[in-house]
């Protein structure tokens, strides 16, 4: 409502200022139509003075007001120093004298133009002077009074145009108005219904322009992000819970089980390195959660640098070559020769390539082999990680990047079922993604696909 | 080699205090910044450990206020928090190392030395030696009883690493940072296949083993 006033308002005065304006201007273009019609009798006048002489000038004056009634043209004959020499019937024109004595005089051969007003007639009159030669004036005067109907005429027009105009726009504006607030009220009501049991919910779009749809729109990226943190600090509240405790449970577990037998030194150095034990696992799984926690919000700060994949890859390697060694895995690699350079957190890179690799390396047989190999398009960098393990499962594939998840074949192996999830998100929060190919008997493939910044 | 902890939590102070007296070194206490910055600047200390949690001064402004009295004590903080801003905040103010929390006690007393080491200028050792193992930084030669050992270079750096921190433990997740400039630790045993190639070229063929792995905590060579 109160837009709908202020736009009025605002209407009115732009209406207001506008007919004026129109008003002022037919007036001024009357007065033009008068002046030039006197101007040209004037002209005549002189003609006929010149010609005819004075009586023929009289004769011409006689002739005229006599056509025309006495209140609607008059004429006077003025000597250059303010003596009436001779003049119509100005009976009509009550008032009129001092205004005419103080009309101004022209200069020999030049006209002039003035509105007369007489202070007890309603009438007024434009009066032309025209100094016929230096010594005569000749005062022509036509009523106004047919202009001032017009006028006024004219005026009542644009009066009630403009009231209509103003309460048309009105009613228009009102009805504009209530469309978007009624866009704006349905977003508010459906965003207002939304707390934490239904954050899924969206603003729908719907029919009352663009600006409210972007407005919906950019309620529902929020209501989006709400809800991944929802989310996350479920996730994390539902992971402490559940798997940082088994931690503590063993750690309490042995050392009130050890402190209540026997004294016994061994015993006492069994539980201080099992306690220890059990909090570097603790203080990792913590530091990774929240890591990952962080990074699917996206509230982490990465530590941005430029990063050499190349390099990065090949000391992978290298770490883990022993081991693979040891189990007597053939770790085989097929790099570029040329650097390929990206921008990332270096330090966050190398965990996730060698999460996979440990990852592939922990389920690998001996006799496997894992294959580490790097290739670039254009447009992006892949790194794949292949094994010749047991594979996965095609049902356990969707749910193996979820946090905590082990799959049936790696239960009994050490590992907290966080290494793939925080290797995807840290692949993600680079723009990139990381999929997986599995036959289960024969091995699986890891593909890490990074962007290449454009050239 | 007196050391100034500044710290707060009771329990932590007393296992520190204790872990640096067991070292050798003496240890001043402050459990607040006020009385942290006050001993600083009244005291001869070779280096001082700060928490950044302090009541009275936190840990930031009382390194600030160090710094602008001219002190250089070589300082390093200990922070329960992870983030980037902090550690950058930390170093910026004039720090000289940062450690996270939870650390292993070994990591700790290793920077402590280096920060020592580095305070006194020691000039970088050309050969390092443990019994009859010799390194040549130099030249990258590695000799035990007058024989030299083939060595990989990944190889002679971690046992570079280990003969520089003679006779102290570090832990897997020390050996990871310093040697393949990893900051994590991975939940399998790369650390361990590492050594164990290591000791094969290095102890197995002697009688004196010099690596010796010390259950929970790491490995040491003496």
């Amino acid at each position: 409502m109160r837009l709908t006033l202020r736009y009025g308002l605002v209407s009115a005065l732009f209406c207001t200022a506008v007919f004026y304006l129109v008003s002022v201007r037919i007036r001024t273009a009357m007065i033009h139509q008068v002046d030039d019609l006197l101007t040209d009798e004037l002209h005549e006048c002189a003609i006929i003075y010149e010609t005819q002489g004075m009586s023929g000038l009289v004769e011409e004056f006689l002739r005229e007001t006599g056509a025309t009634a006495p209140d609607e043209l008059f004429f006077r004959l003025v000597s250059v120093k303010g003596e009436v020499l001779k003049s119509s019937d100005l009976t009509q024109w009550a008032g009129i004298e001092e205004e005419l004595v103080s009309a101004a005089i022209p200069n020999q051969g030049e006209y002039r133009h003035v509105t007369i007003f007489s202070h007890d007639h309603p009438l007024n009159a434009r009066l032309a002077s025209l100094n016929l030669d230096g010594r005569v004036v000749l005062q022509l005067g036509l009523s106004l009074q047919h202009e001032n109907l017009s006028h006024l005429r004219t005026r009542q027009i644009l009066l009630a145009t403009s009231l209509a105009m103003i309460g048309l726009s009105t009613l228009a504006g009102y009805w504009v108005a209530r469309q978007a607030m009624t866009g704006v009220r349905r977003v508010t009501r459906t965003v207002q219904g939304i707390h934490k049991s239904n954050l899924n919910r969206r603003v729908p779009s719907g029919t009352e322009g663009r600006e409210i749809d972007e407005l919906a729109s950019a309620f529902n990226q929020m209501l989006h992000r709400i809800e991944a943190l929802v989310f996350e600090l479920k996730e994390v509240s539902d992971n402490v819970a559940h798997d940082l405790r088994s931690p503590i449970t063993r750690m309490r577990g042995i050392a009130e089980t050890t402190l209540t037998g026997a004294p016994d030194l061994t015993a006492y150095q069994d539980m201080g390195l099992i306690v220890l034990e059990e909090c570097d696992r603790l203080a990792e799984m913590i530091n990774t959660m929240l890591e990952i926690a962080q990074s699917e919000s996206g509230v982490l700060v990465m530590e941005e640098s430029d990063v050499e994949i190349n390099s990065l890859l090949r000391n992978a390697l290298d770490l883990f070559q022993p081991l693979a060694e040891e189990k007597n895995i053939l770790l085989l690699s097929d790099l570029p020769e040329s650097e390929v350079v990206l921008r990332g957190d270096k330090g966050r890179l190398q965990r996730a390539v060698a999460n996979l690799l440990d990852n592939a390396l922990k389920y690998t047989p001996a006799n496997g082999s894992v294959h580490l190999a790097c290739n670039t398009t254009h447009q992006q960098v892949e790194i794949t990680i292949g094994d010749t393990g047991p594979g996965i499962l095609p049902e356990e594939l969707p749910r193996l990047f979820d946090r905590f998840y082990r799959g049936e074949k790696s239960r009994s192996s050490p590992g907290n079922g966080l290494g793939l999830s925080l290797a995807k998100t840290i692949i993600q929060s680079h723009h990139g993604d990381l999929t997986v190919e599995s036959t289960p008997g024969q091995g699986s493939v890891f593909a890490i696909s990074l962007p290449r910044p454009a050239k | 080699m007196k050391i100034l902890l500044i710290e707060d939590d009771p329990r932590t102070a007393s296992f520190i205090i204790k872990g640096l007296r067991q070292e050798g070194f003496a240890v001043d206490h402050a459990d607040n910044g006020e009385d942290g910055l006050h001993l600083a600047i009244e005291t001869q200390c070779d280096a001082a450990i700060v928490d950044v949690m302090l009541p009275r001064v936190d840990g930031v402004t009382l390194i600030e206020r160090l710094r602008g009295e001219g002190i250089g004590l070589p300082v390093l903080i200990l922070s329960a928090r992870s983030s980037v801003e902090d550690r950058v905040r930390g170093l910026q103010a004039g720090a000289d190392d940062y450690l996270m929390k939870p650390f292993a006690f070994s990591e700790l007393l290793a920077r402590i030395h280096a920060l020592l080491r580095r305070a006194h200028a020691q000039a970088d050792p050309v050969n390092l030696l443990a019994e009859d193992l010799q390194l040549d930084l130099i030249r990258r030669r590695v000799f035990r009883a007058g024989t030299e050992i083939e060595l990989q270079p990944k190889e002679f750096a971690l046992l570079e690493y280990l003969l520089r921190n003679k006779g102290r433990v570090v832990s897997k997740a020390m050996i990871m940072e310093h040697v393949w400039d990893y900051n994590f630790d991975p939940q399998t045993n790369v650390v361990e296949a590492r050594i164990c190639r290591l000791r094969d070229k290095i102890d197995r063929d002697f009688e004196r083993k010099l690596i010796k792995t010390v259950r929970g905590m790491g490995y040491v060579l003496e």
